[in-house]
Parts: structure tokens; sequence; C-alpha cells
């Protein structure tokens, strides 16, 4: 049954999957290509200067990649089953309401995992040939409060998109601006090592917004 | 499920007002504080001023007794800061109290040193570009090679090809070794860039707190204890590079004395202001061959202090505060405290709350009372207890969405 | 018999829009129960509260006994529903949605969707949102009757099909819930055809039941009554027996289940003179527009 379910999910995203990771591939690519002209042109000891001397990763151009890609995921997830009350389908099945919405949800985060984790693996092997480890975490940590703001754009639009009522959805969206741009509010290198694991915490368990709004669909709030 | 994830969005919500209304609110009356900028005079012995006023958009130039300037008269009593200006005018004197000075000497004595806590409260990769400190060439030319400090030794990696020099590290090894280092290293500082007129490597202090300074001279390892008095407890290092060569080093202790390193004698000399924390302040030195004027500053008061150049000794200390230091402000009355994540003394961020002020508490009863007004008709549940709690405590930032989210 | 689903005293508001008040009734076993009413007399909203949609401002509904606040999964099984215009998951083909919902029912029969499907000409991996309105009720059909649960309850099932499509699926559906001795609680707001699929009607008038009992008894009982008026009224004395009585250019009309005698007696009781009093058999529409008025 749950394999069911995340068959459904899985129908509505694998073209979005592909296309975000066409994307992320893309950007990453994009990124490895100016490191890549900075070595060539200018030597690797420059590349590391400005790593050492400077707020500055090479990656600045994915700042928004993975906030766009969790955002659109649960679009493609949720607003299917909210046109015309699909949503009422899925909460008929003969499981409980909190399974059905934890898998639907357990495998948008997951998805986002994966295509994370990916880009992340990409990006530190083609590192790992040019930089010192310290550089390495150094940019890695740098761009992990962007990667955390992915599953907090998944996490309010799913609360919001499945929020019955447009009063209330105004107001995720507002709650969800303000804590999606906490994780931009400082582009120093490295600044949000003491707090970034809480953060990614606190991003996941968010997620579970989406439990009160299929809550207050189920009571018929209009 | 449903019912934890209420409580949790409300205090989300709380939060996200705890660090907006007073950023909102900071952004709409926040009055830029600027003081004077000020420097000791040498030739009316007393300090000298800019007043800026933003209104007129006109400066005034003053010293301390309320004396006016005008503009060439105040060129002229800070000669050592505006010789440049006077050398255009033709009014350099060929000697200040009795010493003869030029243009040229001016500019070598001359030095601006700038502390910023930002600067220091910050993450830093722990790589060193160590520099050749006595090139054959004119310009000082970046390294090829980075060092890194491990538990127990240094370590050089060859940046082009990203791996370990072992030859270059194990001869850097053998003499830490040989000077008795005992790792790891504490405190480490040095200015690794080629924009400057020479290279004085990095000083840093090891585990048992000895000070030691390491240039790299025609490839080989220089590295030399510094003998201090060790009851001093160095806790940061500035290394100078002042083009009139007379000190490696500026430093604090652990006691927020302010020291400086002379050359090329390696004497540790205290310099006589009050207490600096470069963790929380900022400092900036405007030194001259007679006297140094060092600013101190952090958001509520700026301190200057005149010292005389030869003995570092203070001469003369003046404080501007911040007018609005101790005064209640309306925010005080409106927020309970104010969350905020990041600073400007620091390139953190993590939450911090700040300003806390129990004048707010009339206002968060105020709202209670309204909250309990407006929910009358609602049946009593924990929930709403907790909501009344909250408005209590937290005042505005829980009565908001305490009525954004009622039923 | 064992009814199936009961609603006590269900009352719903919509803010402070009443939308009724104390509704009382019960579907029993092996029945097919139409709930007929004009657009915004609260029929989905009570297929809505019926399946947990919908908290009602008071009042209690039951489906095989269980409370419908608190339905234990193994219960939703049993109970096939149809969401107002055949919504499915239209991203869907007819194959996956097959594959998707074998899954949930144990007693699932994938001959009798795929028979269904067989009638449709569609390709097997055309997506139902590129399907006919009509086509996707039948898809919708199939994925109940291959769940083969106990309790249909289908909203508004005639929603946007065309006469052709509304044959098949009512014939289709009575033919599957009588040989199966299935319980069907549906809602509809088109009666043209009703009768040939319901048993037993429930018709609501904003506010309340007019009327519950069963197609056969509704159709022999109600009648109505035409006659000529030969003054100038424009209108008949108030009778609670009789429903939207109306005089027009000198035609009278009413509606009621009490005897032409019954007629007779009271416009004589009223000294109307008449002439030509007929009595008129009704089809289900007829009755239901007899009962609710035609505004």
């Amino acid at each position: 049954m749950i394999k069911a379910i995340l068959y459904k999910e899985w129908i509505k995203t694998r073209y979005l999957f592909l296309l975000l990771a066409i994307i992320l591939v893309a950007f990453t690519a994009y990124c490895q290509l100016r490191i890549g002209k900075v070595v060539s042109l200018r030597g690797a000891a420059h590349l590391w200067e400005i790593l050492l001397t400077r707020d500055h990763t090479f990656h600045e151009t994915m700042r928004y990649v993975p906030l766009f890609s969790g955002i659109l995921l649960a679009l493609f997830q949720f607003v299917p089953e909210m046109q015309q009350k699909r949503l009422k389908l899925c909460l008929h099945l003969p499981l409980p309401q909190s399974r059905i919405m934890g898998t639907m949800l357990g495998f948008g985060v997951n998805l986002l995992m994966a295509l994370f984790v990916a880009t992340y693996l990409i990006i530190g092997l083609y590192l790992y040939h040019v930089l010192a480890p310290e550089l390495i975490s150094r940019i890695l940590l740098t761009m992990l409060p962007w990667f955390v703001a992915g599953f907090a754009g998944y996490a309010f639009v799913a609360f919001t998109v499945l929020e019955p009522t447009w009063r209330r959805r105004l107001l995720n969206v507002l709650a969800g601006v303000a804590f999606i741009r906490i994780f931009y509010l400082s582009s120093y290198a490295e600044a949000y090592n003491q707090v970034i694991v809480w953060l990614l915490i606190i991003t996941l368990a968010l997620v579970g917004f989406s439990f009160l709004s299929v809550s207050r669909f189920k009571d018929g709030v209009q | 499920m449903s019912k934890t994830y209420k409580i949790i969005y409300y205090i989300l919500l709380i939060a996200i007002l705890a660090w907006l209304l007073p950023w909102l609110y900071n952004l709409a009356t926040l009055k830029r504080w600027s003081t004077p900028f000020t420097l000791y005079s040498e030739i009316i012995e007393d300090f000298a001023m800019i007043n800026v006023n933003y209104d007129e958009k006109a400066s005034r130039f003053i010293d301390r007794k309320g004396n006016s300037y005008t503009e060439t008269q105040f060129d002229s009593i800070l000669p050592m800061f505006y010789y440049r200006q006077l050398v255009t005018d033709n009014k350099l004197p060929d000697t200040i109290r009795g010493t003869h000075v030029t243009s040229s000497i001016i500019r070598r004595e001359n030095f601006i040193f700038r502390s910023r806590p930002s600067e220091i409260n910050m993450h830093h990769p722990g790589l060193y570009p160590l520099l050749e400190s006595r090139s054959k060439r004119v310009d000082l030319v970046m390294p090829e090679d980075v060092f890194r400090l491990t538990k127990n030794g240094i370590e050089f990696i060859d940046m082009e090809v990203n791996q370990v020099n072992r030859e270059k590290s194990a001869l850097f090894q053998s003499v830490f070794i040989q000077k008795e280092v005992a790792f790891p290293v504490q405190t480490i500082a040095g200015n690794p860039t080629n924009r400057k007129e020479y290279d004085e490597g990095y000083l840093f202090t090891d585990n048992d707190g000895k000070l030691f300074h390491l240039k790299q001279v025609q490839g080989r390892p220089f590295l030399r204890p510094i003998p201090i008095d060790p009851e001093i407890n160095i806790s940061r290092i500035w290394v100078t590079e002042l083009s009139n060569r007379k000190y490696f080093a500026f430093l604090t202790d652990a006691n927020n004395h302010f020291y400086a390193l002379t050359a090329p004698d390696y004497n540790l000399v205290n310099i006589d202001i009050p207490p600096f924390k470069p963790e929380k302040e900022s400092m900036t030195i405007f030194g001259n061959m007679f006297t140094w004027t060092v600013v101190q500053s952090n958001n509520t008061d700026e301190i200057v202090t005149a010292v005389d150049a030869k003995t570092l000794a203070a001469i003369d200390s003046m404080t501007f505060c911040n007018p609005e230091k101790d005064k209640i402000g309306t925010a005080s009355y409106l927020f309970p405290l104010q969350l905020s994540f990041t600073s400007t003394v620091d390139k953190f961020f993590y939450p911090r709350l700040k300003a806390f002020s129990c004048h707010a508490l009339v206002l968060n009863l105020v709202l209670l009372v309204l909250y309990v007004v407006l929910c009358r008709k609602n049946k009593f549940s924990a929930m709403y207890l907790f909501k009344a709690v909250a408005v209590a405590v937290l005042g505005i930032f829980a009565f908001i969405p305490a009525l954004l989210l009622k039923q | 018999m064992n009814p199936i689903i009961t609603c006590t005293n269900l009352t719903h508001h919509y803010g402070k829009r009443l939308i009724y008040e104390n509704l009382n009734f019960s579907v029993p076993e092996g029945r097919i129960l139409g709930l007929l009413g004009k657009n915004g007399t609260g029929k989905t909203t009570t297929i809505n509260i019926l399946n947990g949609y919908l908290r009602p401002s008071s009042g209690e509904c039951t489906i095989f006994g269980e409370n419908i606040r608190h339905i234990n999964p193994i219960t939703k099984q049993r109970i096939a529903l149809l969401i107002e215009g055949h919504v499915q998951y239209s991203f869907m083909n007819i194959e996956q949605i097959e594959r998707f919902y074998a899954s949930f029912y144990p007693k699932w029969r994938k001959e009798a969707y795929y028979e269904l499907m067989e009638l449709l000409k569609v390709a097997p991996r055309q997506r139902i949102a590129n399907m006919s309105c009509g086509q996707r009720s039948q898809v919708a059909l199939g994925l109940i009757m291959a769940q083969n649960a106990d309790l249909l309850i289908l909203d508004d099932f005639s929603l946007g099909l065309d006469p052709g499509y509304r044959r098949l699926f009512i014939e289709y559906l009575r033919e599957y819930a009588k040989s199966e001795r299935k319980t069907v609680f549906l809602t509809s707001h088109i009666i043209q055809d009703m009768e040939k699929l319901i048993d037993d009607c429930i018709i609501l008038d904003y506010g309340k039941i007019l009327i519950q009992q069963s197609v056969s008894e509704l159709m022999n009982r109600f009648k109505k009554y035409t006659f000529k008026i030969n003054d100038a009224r424009s209108s008949l004395p108030a009778n609670d027996e009789f429903y939207n009585p109306a005089v027009y250019r000198g035609n009278g009309e009413l509606f009621s289940f009490q005897s032409t005698e019954y007629v007779e007696r009271y416009l004589g009781k009223h000294s109307i003179e008449y002439s030509q009093l007929k009595t008129e058999e009704l089809n289900l529409e007829d009755i239901f527009i007899g009962l609710t008025g035609k505004y």
C-alpha cells in the first residue's frame, strides 16, 4: 500500500525529477567550468588565494537553485492533489491519514535529499582534485544553508498548497518567506557552521506543517 | 500530530515577529551615531576634530576647547596628517617640536592600523601562504604553496598539484622541533599578501603560550622564539609591517592589555591605553613620528587616547558617548526582547536574544486583557491558556499570531 | 434490515449560513438510496460529512456502526467513493490507476474494471486527463466496481454526463448493485432517469428533509391535480397536504399524496368553482418539481 502511494508520487514527479537533476548538474558543471577557467588562466594558487581571503565560493550561481527545486517539487506533488480537491481520494484510502501524508512528504524529502546529496558528491569529487580539504569543506559548508533552504521551500509550499483557505495560505506564504530568508541573511563564508545542523533538523520537522493543513482540510475549514 | 504542529506554528510566528518587528522598527527609527573625526595635534597639544553636521552638510573644524579653525588652519595644526596638503601649499615647516621633518620622513613614519571585531570573529580556513621574505625581486610574490598547522606539526601543500610537499614540510617540521614548539599552535597571525612593502611572515604562540616568529628566508625556515614575561598570556596578534620597520606586531593578552613588539630587538612594550577587547571593539591607530591617536570604539562609546610615539605612554585622552546610551527608547516599551541573527561585530549566523525589557510588561498586560476580551467566546482550553501566558510574557510578538491563528 | 449509514441530528452551518438542521436518516442494507435536492441544499455537504471531509456543526453519523470521524482504515476498504465530477488521478493512465488502487483492496477485481474499460475506446496508455468527461466517468465507475466494496457513496455522478453516458452509468451501476447486493448512497441534482436506478429517495429542501420513502411508493401515491377555475382568483387557500398549489390564467394545479376525493372536498369547502379536475401520474422528475417547486 505504501509502495502504491510512492508509485503515485513518482508518476507525478518523475519528469520534474529529471528536469531538476539536469538543472542541478548543469549549474554544478557551470561552477566547475568557472573554477577550471580560473585555474587554467591564473593558476591554482590564485584560486586558493581567493578562497582564503574572500567570502567567495565560486558556487554563488547555485544559491537559489535548491530552493527553486524544493518549491517546484512541492508544487508538482501537491497542486494535483488540491485541484478538484483530489486529496479526498487520497484520504479515503484504507490507511491511517498520517501514514498516507507521511509517505507523500517522506517521498518528497527523500527525492530532494537524493538530488542534493548527489550534487554535493559531484562538487566534492571535482574539488577533491583541486583544493585542500579545508577549502572543500569551506565551500560545502558555505553552500549548505542554500540546500537546507530547499527543504524549507518544500515544507512551506506543501503547507500552503494543502491549506484549504486563501487567508491562511497568505499567512503561510509570509511565514515561509520570512523563514526562508533566514538562510540567505549572511553571505559570509561558513557563517552558519554553528547552527546549520539545528536549522536542518528544525526545517525537516517543519515539513510536518502539512499535517496541520490536512487536518484543516478534513475539518472542512472554509 | 496536528495539535503539536499548531503549537509549533504559533511559536514559529512568534519567533518571526520577534525578529522582524524590532528590525523594521530599528530600520525606521535608528539614527546612526557618529563621532567627530579626532586626531591629537602636536602643535596645539590637544585633540582637534572635524564635526560633521549632517543637516548642513558642512564640516566644522574645532578643538576640544571649542576653538574654531578654518580648513587651512586645521591643516597646519595637524601637519603630520595633512603634510601632503601642506607640501602643496608650500607650508610644511622643516622642524616640528625640534625635529627635522621632510615629507618623505613623515610618509615613512606615518601609519594607520585597523582592527575590526568582524575580521576576528569569523571562520578561517587555517591555510597560510608563507611568502619569501628576502626575494631577489623588488615586489613580493605570492608563494606556490600554503602551510597548515596540524595537531603535532606543520605541513606545506603545493597548490598546483594539491599535494603535501613532504620535503619542505619535513624541513620546517625539523626546525619547529629543534626550537621546541609545543603543538598545537594556539594563535597565529600574518598578512599573506604581496601588496605590502616587506614581509615579516607570521607570529604565533604555541601550546605553552610561548611566542615565535616564523619567516621564510631564501626558501629556508626562520623560526625564532621570542622571550616574553611568562606572566603575559598572549591572546591575539597583528603583524604590522609598518614602513618605519620599528615594530613587528601589536598584541593583546588575556587581561586586554595592548602591546607593541619592537623591531629588531623583540621587546614587548605595553601601550598605555584602556583595556582593549578586539573581539568586541574596533581600534584605529593614526600613528606618526610624535604621537599615535588610538581610537577604540564600540556601539556606545568611543575612547580616543593620544600616545607618545617614543615611549608609548598616554599623553591625553577623551571619550565620546552615544547620547542615546542610557535613554529608554520607545522600543523597550514595545518589545520585551529582540531577536536577531547577524551582527556587525562578527561574521556568524546564530540566534541572539537581546534588549530584554521589563518596560514592555505594561503593553503585554494591555494586550493580554485585549486578548481575553476578544476570545471570550472561545472555550477554555490548554491552548487558550498557553497563548494567554505567551501574550503576557512575549507581548505583541505573541498577540498578533494568536489573533491570526484564531478560528 | 441493518442500517449501513445512520445520521442523527445532523446540523451544519457555513459561517452563519444554516445548511440544514437536525437531519435524521438512515440507509438500509442492499438498497440504492438517492439524496435528491436542488443546488445548494446540502447534498455535497452531507457526502463530505459522511466521508470525514467536513466536521459537522453538530450531530453524528455512523457507517457500519463506526463513527465517521474515527473510522477504522480497514472499514474504509468496504466503502467505495465517487467524488463529484468523477474526479480521479488524471495524471495516470487506465493501467497505472488500476495498479495503484489494486494494492489497497484485498477483494479487488481486475476483470470487472477491464471489462468496462474495453467498452471505452481509449488507448491503455492514454492519460485520464485527456479523456472526455463520459470516459472519465466510466473509469471512475470501473474502479468502484473493481473495489468490490459493500457500500458505494456517489456524489453527483450525473454531473457533466451526456444522456448516453448517464444511461450507461445508471444501467451498469444498477445491474452491479442489485446482483451483488451492494448498498448505494448517491446524490444527484439531475432527476431524469433516476427512477431507473434508485430504490428509495430523500428529497432535501433548503434546511430540511422534505420526504424520505421508496420511489415506487412515491410514484404510486404522489399525484398532480389540474382543473379549470371559473373565477378570477390567482391563488388557492393554504393546505398542508398540498405542495406548490398555483393558479395561472384560470388553470389551477396542485401536487399531493391525497386522493381525488380529498381534493374535491377541499375545493368544495372553499367554494371554489372548478371544472375538468384531472389526475396525472408523474415520473420522478415531475414529482421532484412538484415537491420542491420550480424556483
